[in-house]
Formats: structure tokens, C-alpha cells, sequence
């Protein structure tokens, strides 16, 4: 009963810390989207649209998601605050999503200049870039708890 | 025949191709579902081979977009069943992902007998293993089953286009044949019209119909020769018959004539088909059936026995003539020849008696009257010689043979010269033949001499003998021996001489007259005293050379005894 209740407590303290980590974490990425009908997105939905439960914005544009890819600082911050692994996790979902066919697969890019280039030029994105990149206001996101 | 013809034309190209359609119907399917099996399995094979390098790339270079491209393109195949990722971990495998979604044992039974599987390895830095994808075969087989279709489609209309095409041809070969048949048939009942010559082509079976159209026309010619050699005929036929018909009147005339008809007699049964002669003869009514037994009964009783002998033993193969002797009914005997020929009937099962017969009862009558002239012939006792045209002698009688004293061997076949010797008168040889040349009687006396050499009077008395068609056929001489009356003629005449020699020598005038009174004979006193010569008393009367008075009282009595005298002379 003692190693329950012990096991019990251990694993409470380790999703209380991984939730600590994931705020902590997200304060230094910023979501920048072009033309998605909204400026602020709940967590939840964000979380949701990155992982490609969403296919078009309230505004019926096609969800494109831009991620930095496995050679970008961010990625693995990324991984962690969004989908909950590494990178390489981040990538074996993607790759169980698109194989299944139920999401369209996300734009990787290895830097984020790229990664704003291409949501200032397709409508409907939605990109993840490390907070202190320069990037046009017009474009961020804003994310609501 | 010709549709057989062109069956026999068409039908075994037709089976042939059929035969060829069937086999690539059922053997180029075959090879093309090997093949689309063969290529299938590489297709899958290349698709999992780009799949996995999709999924190597998506995991090294963060890029899913052509794995995503490619999964379309493997998911929008028609044999698609699913595509998955199995990953090995130590020695098991697990079923990373999938699409569409299976069950994990579904997909690693890889053992279906409804799939094709394809699979190829892919390997990267946090996992490796291989891409299964499978295909269904019932898909493939109705893939399969449309694209063979339009060859089967294809197939089944270059068939029967062939067919047609077959038949069509086979049509155009017989059909000139057909009309050459038909032309042929036309010519064996002797239709010539409507020959289609300008029809046929320059090939064999154009040469053909040329040569049928030569046919015909020789045939034309022939039939033209044929009718006229047939009206020829027929005029001669009828010509023919014509004579025929006045041949068989005539032969029936003549049969009437000759009491002559045809009868048949069937041994077996006894029965006769008899002509009317008979029933005539017999006086018997036509309509009475006359049976074999019954006419025996008519048959006179010397001849009773051969004609039932005839009749109840016949010879078959025999020929036969007899002649018989009947009763009639009103007893009036009369004679029959009947000839004839006994055998079998056409069926060989009667024995038939069939010929002629003859009433020959008038000949009967004059043989009846020639055996008695022949009698009286044999035994006259005058010559009576019989010769043929010729001269050349058939028959003699006895008194022949007893007179000249030759055998009748010796004398039948010679000619009556055979019995003149040298004192024979030439003349009265002459006379004769001179006579019997010109078909006369001859009546004269003729010197002969016998075998023994004895000389003979005859006289001779020969009449030439004619038929009914005054041709002759021979002669009869009947001869009486003279040669006592003949001796005693010579003799008297001998003093006769002697006589008239003496009144010759007379001095007295002495005469002979005639009853007339015309001067016969006188003696030289006589012509010396009147003074005329034997010229001047040729057809003189006594009375020129007397006056009245003188005749009646000198000349009358002596003439008187004179002429007594002559009488008794003669």
C-alpha cells in the first residue's frame, strides 16, 4: 500500500514538473499564423491544430503548419512544448498522421526566417519560431491558457 | 453440292480461326495475367521500395510531402488493400503504422490468399524495418477481367468479321459455279437460252464457263442434227411401219390365204390360245374354250397316237412339223400341218408349244390325186419321163426303165439324150429343141436306142410344165412305143415303091387323084402321051386334061377303081 501510495506520488510530482516545463518552455516560442480568422487561439486548439486535428480556419482556409525542422534550435523545444517528445517523437507522429492519411503533413524548415517567409506568403499558416527572432507583429499569434 | 461447295469453303477456314481465336482467348489472357502479376509484384515492389525511401526521407530530412504524394499514389491504385509500416525490434516485428487502419494480425499474416504483398526495408537512426504493402487479387482479377475484355470483345468481332468475310468469299467462288450449274442443269433438259458468257472473269472458272458455253453451242449443233436426223427417222419409221402394217395385212392375207395361223399351247395347264382357223375348221364356237384334251378328241384316229404323244411327251428344245388329220364336229374331215418349237416360258415354269398351222386340206387332196396319176403314171405302159428346167431327168416310171433297158440310177440325172443314137433324125432333134425353146408342146416321132442296142419308136408327146408364176419348172414327155406300127408303115411304103415301078413301066397311062379329082401320080406313059412334063400336072384336076363326055365314059370307071385301090392301100 506504502509503494502505491509512494508510486502514486512520484508520478503526480513528475506531471506536475512536465506541466511547469511546458509553460515555462512556451514563453520562449512564438506562433506566428497568416490569414487564420483569428489572432488568439486557445492552447488547446493550438495544440490540436499542430498536431493536425484541424484541417481549415473558421475563414475555410486549408491549416498549413510550419515547424522547424530537426536542424532548427527550436525544434526540439518544439517537440517538447507541443507534442509532449522529442524530435524525433515530433517525426514518428507526423509520420504515423500522414501514413494514416489523416493530416496533411507539416511544412519543416530549418530556419526561422524561412519559417516566417513562408507564413507571410501562404495564407491559412501557422508557424512555431524561438522568441527573439525578428518577425512582422502582424503575424503573432496570440495564445490563450 | 455448290452450297456444299461453298461450305466446304468457308467452314474449315472458319473452324481453323475459330479454333485460333479460342486458343489466343484462352492462352494470351493466361499470359497476360502472368505478366500483370509479374508487373503488379514489381510495381508493389518499386512502390514499397518509395514508400520506405519516403519514409527514410521523412525521418532524415524532415520532409513528408513526397511520402504523402506517394502514399496517394499507392492508396489510389484499384488493387490497393493497405500499405503499413513494420518495424523490428530485437527478433518481433510490430505494425508501426497503416493504411487504412488494421488490426496488427491482419496485416502481419502476410499468408492471405486474397493479397499480393510486396515489402522492402527501410532503415533509419530510430527505427528500421520494412514497408508491407498489399494488393487484392480479387481486384486484380476484375482489373485483369477489364482489360482482357475489349481483346475478348475484339477477338469475338474479328471473328465473326472473318466469318462473314469467309462465307462472302466463298460465295463469290461458287457463285459462278452456281450459275454454271444452274446453266448445265438448264442444258440437260435442254434449255440453251440466257447463257450469261460476258458474267465470268478471265480466271479458271471464267475458262470453264467458255468452255460450257462451247459445250452448249457444239450441243446446239448436235440437237439440230439430232432433229433433223430424228424427223428423218421418224419419216422412216412411219415410212416403215407403214410397210410394216401392209406387210402384216399381207402376211395375215396371206396366212388366210394359206390357211395358214399362229397358236400356243400350254402343256402344263393344258390350255391353247388357238387361232380362228381352228375354231373354224373344227365348227366350234370362238367363245368355247378349247383345252389341249379336247382337241385331242377332234384328231382322227390313225393320228390320234403321235398327236397325243405331241402334246403329253413333249421334247422340250425340239423343233417339229407334222401333219394331222381332224374330225369336224359335223364329222368333215380336214388336214392340219402344225409346226412348231416346244420350251420353257419366260419364267421357265411352263413348257409352251407355239407355232403354225396350216389347213393343208386341199394339198392333201391333190397329193391325193397325184398318187393316183402317179400310180397310173407308174403303171402305164407308156415312157413317162419327168425332167427339171434343165432337161436333166427327175423320174422315170417303169415302162421307162423296161424299154430303154437302163437302171434308174443310170437315167436320173442325165437327159434324154442319152437314149438317140446316130440314126436319131437331126431335124426332128432340132424340131424338138426348137419347140421346147420357145415353151411349146412337142408331138413327133423320134428314132431311140436301148442300152442293149435295140432301136425304138416313140412317140413322143412333151409338155412343158409352169407354176403359178408361168415360170418354168420342167417338162413330161410321155412316149409310146410305135416301133411295130412304124415297121409296118416302112414296109408298105417299100411296096408302095415297088408298085409305083411297075405302073411306071406300064405302057397303059396310068393315074392317081384324089377324091377331088386332082391329079396325085402319073406313070410316064401317061405324061408321054398327053405330052406334059411333072411341072405342068402340079394342082391339076383330071378333068383339065379331059372333056366331059370322055371323063364320064372312059376316065370315070377307072378312077373309080383306082381310087378303091388307094383306100385299100392306106
Amino acid at each position: 500500500m506504502k509503494i502505491r501510495s509512494l508510486l502514486f506520488i512520484s508520478l503526480l510530482t513528475l506531471l506536475s514538473q512536465s506541466t511547469i516545463a511546458q509553460n515555462g518552455d512556451m514563453n520562449n516560442l512564438v506562433i506566428i499564423g497568416n490569414n487564420i480568422g483569428t489572432v488568439s487561439l486557445k492552447k488547446t486548439t493550438l495544440i490540436n491544430v499542430l498536431k493536425g486535428r484541424l484541417d481549415s480556419w473558421n475563414n475555410n482556409v486549408t491549416v498549413k503548419i510550419v515547424l522547424p525542422s530537426q536542424k532548427n534550435e527550436s525544434a526540439a523545444l518544439t517537440a517538447k512544448v507541443f507534442y509532449g517528445t522529442t524530435v524525433k517523437g515530433m517525426q514518428k507522429f507526423w509520420l504515423s498522421l500522414v501514413f494514416q492519411g489523416r493530416a496533411n503533413p507539416p511544412i519543416f524548415l530549418d530556419t526561422d526566417e524561412e519559417i516566417i517567409i513562408f507564413v507571410q506568403k501562404n495564407p491559412g499558416s501557422i508557424g512555431v519560431i524561438h522568441e527573439g527572432v525578428d518577425y512582422p507583429k502582424s503575424l503573432k499569434i496570440n495564445i490563450i491558457n | 453440292m455448290l452450297r456444299g461447295l461453298s461450305i466446304q469453303i468457308w467452314l474449315p477456314f472458319t473452324v481453323l480461326f475459330l479454333i485460333i481465336t479460342i486458343a489466343f482467348n484462352l492462352y494470351y489472357p493466361k499470359k497476360q495475367e502472368d505478366f500483370y502479376i509479374k508487373n503488379k509484384n514489381n510495381e508493389l515492389k518499386e512502390l514499397a521500395k518509395t514508400v520506405g525511401l519516403g519514409v527514410e526521407l521523412s525521418l532524415s530530412e524532415d520532409n513528408f510531402q513526397g511520402l504523402k504524394k506517394t502514399l496517394d499514389f499507392a492508396s489510389g491504385r484499384k488493387d490497393f488493400e493497405f500499405i503499413a509500416i513494420v518495424v523490428r525490434e530485437g527478433l518481433t516485428e510490430r505494425v508501426f503504422t497503416s493504411y487504412p487502419i488494421l488490426p496488427e494480425k491482419e496485416i502481419l499474416t502476410k499468408k492471405s490468399e486474397k493479397y499480393i504483398y510486396q515489402r522492402s526495408k527501410f532503415s533509419s537512426n530510430e527505427f528500421h524495418g520494412y514497408i508491407l504493402i498489399a494488393a487484392s487479387k480479387r481486384k486484380m482479377s476484375e482489373e485483369l477481367s477489364a482489360l482482357n475484355r475489349p481483346i475478348y470483345f475484339s477477338t469475338l468481332i474479328i471473328f465473326f468479321l472473318t466469318f462473314i468475310s469467309y462465307v462472302a468469299i466463298a460465295r463469290r467462288i461458287t457463285r459462278p459455279l452456281n450459275q454454271l450449274v444452274k446453266i448445265t442443269e438448264d442444258m440437260r433438259v435442254e434449255n440453251f437460252n440466257n447463257f450469261p458468257l460476258h458474267q465470268f472473269t478471265r480466271d479458271e472458272i471464267g475458262k470453264l464457263g467458255q468452255s460450257i458455253y462451247d459445250l452448249q453451242q457444239k450441243l446446239i449443233e448436235q440437237r439440230n442434227q439430232n432433229k433433223e436426223l430424228y424427223d428423218g427417222l421418224e419419216h422412216e419409221i412411219k415410212l416403215r411401219t407403214k410397210e410394216l402394217e401392209q406387210a402384216t395385212d399381207d402376211l395375215i392375207e396371206s396366212q388366210r390365204a394359206a390357211s395358214l395361223a399362229n397358236y400356243t399351247m400350254n402343256v402344263n395347264s393344258g390350255t391353247g390360245k388357238f387361232p380362228e382357223l381352228l375354231f373354224k375348221l373344227l365348227e366350234i364356237d370362238q367363245s368355247e374354250s378349247l383345252s389341249l384334251e379336247t382337241l385331242k378328241t377332234f384328231v382322227h384316229k390313225d393320228d390320234y397316237l403321235s398327236f397325243s404323244s405331241l402334246i403329253d411327251h413333249p421334247s422340250e428344245g425340239s423343233n417339229f412339223k407334222n401333219e394331222f388329220c381332224l374330225i369336224s364336229t359335223s364329222g368333215n374331215s380336214f388336214w392340219l400341218s402344225i409346226s412348231g418349237l416346244i420350251k420353257r416360258d419366260v419364267h421357265s415354269t411352263n413348257l409352251m408349244i407355239s407355232g403354225l398351222l396350216q389347213d393343208i386340206t386341199e394339198r392333201k387332196s391333190y397329193e391325193n390325186e397325184i398318187k393316183k396319176l402317179s400310180l397310173v403314171a407308174q403303171n402305164t405302159s407308156n415312157c413317162v419321163i419327168i425332167t427339171d428346167a434343165y432337161r436333166k431327168i427327175i423320174w422315170v416310171n417303169e415302162s421307162t426303165l423296161k424299154i430303154t433297158g437302163y437302171s434308174r440310177d443310170e437315167i436320173i440325172g442325165n437327159t434324154p439324150k442319152m437314149f438317140q443314137c446316130e440314126k436319131t433324125n437331126p431335124k426332128t432333134i432340132d424340131f424338138i429343141r426348137e419347140k421346147l425353146d420357145e415353151n411349146e408342146r412337142v408331138n413327133c416321132e423320134v428314132l431311140n436306142r436301148s442300152k442293149d442296142g435295140r432301136d425304138y419308136w416313140l412317140d413322143l408327146n412333151i409338155v412343158p410344165l409352169f407354176n403359178e408364176s408361168d415360170d418354168l419348172y420342167g417338162y413330161i414327155a410321155v412316149e409310146t412305143d410305135i416301133t411295130p406300127i412304124k415297121e409296118a408303115s416302112l414296109e408298105l411304103e417299100e411296096r408302095e415303091k415297088q408298085l409305083r415301078d411297075i405302073l411306071d413301066n406300064s405302057s397303059e397311062m396310068i393315074h392317081t387323084l384324089d377324091k377331088k379329082g386332082n391329079l396325085l401320080w402319073v406313070n410316064q406313059s401317061w405324061k408321054d402321051n398327053l405330052g406334059v412334063s411333072d411341072s405342068d400336072l402340079h394342082n391339076r384336076n383330071i378333068s383339065e386334061f379331059f372333056d366331059h363326055k370322055t371323063k364320064l365314059e372312059f376316065t370315070w370307071p377307072i378312077l373309080r377303081r383306082l381310087l378303091m385301090q388307094n383306100e385299100n392301100l392306106t
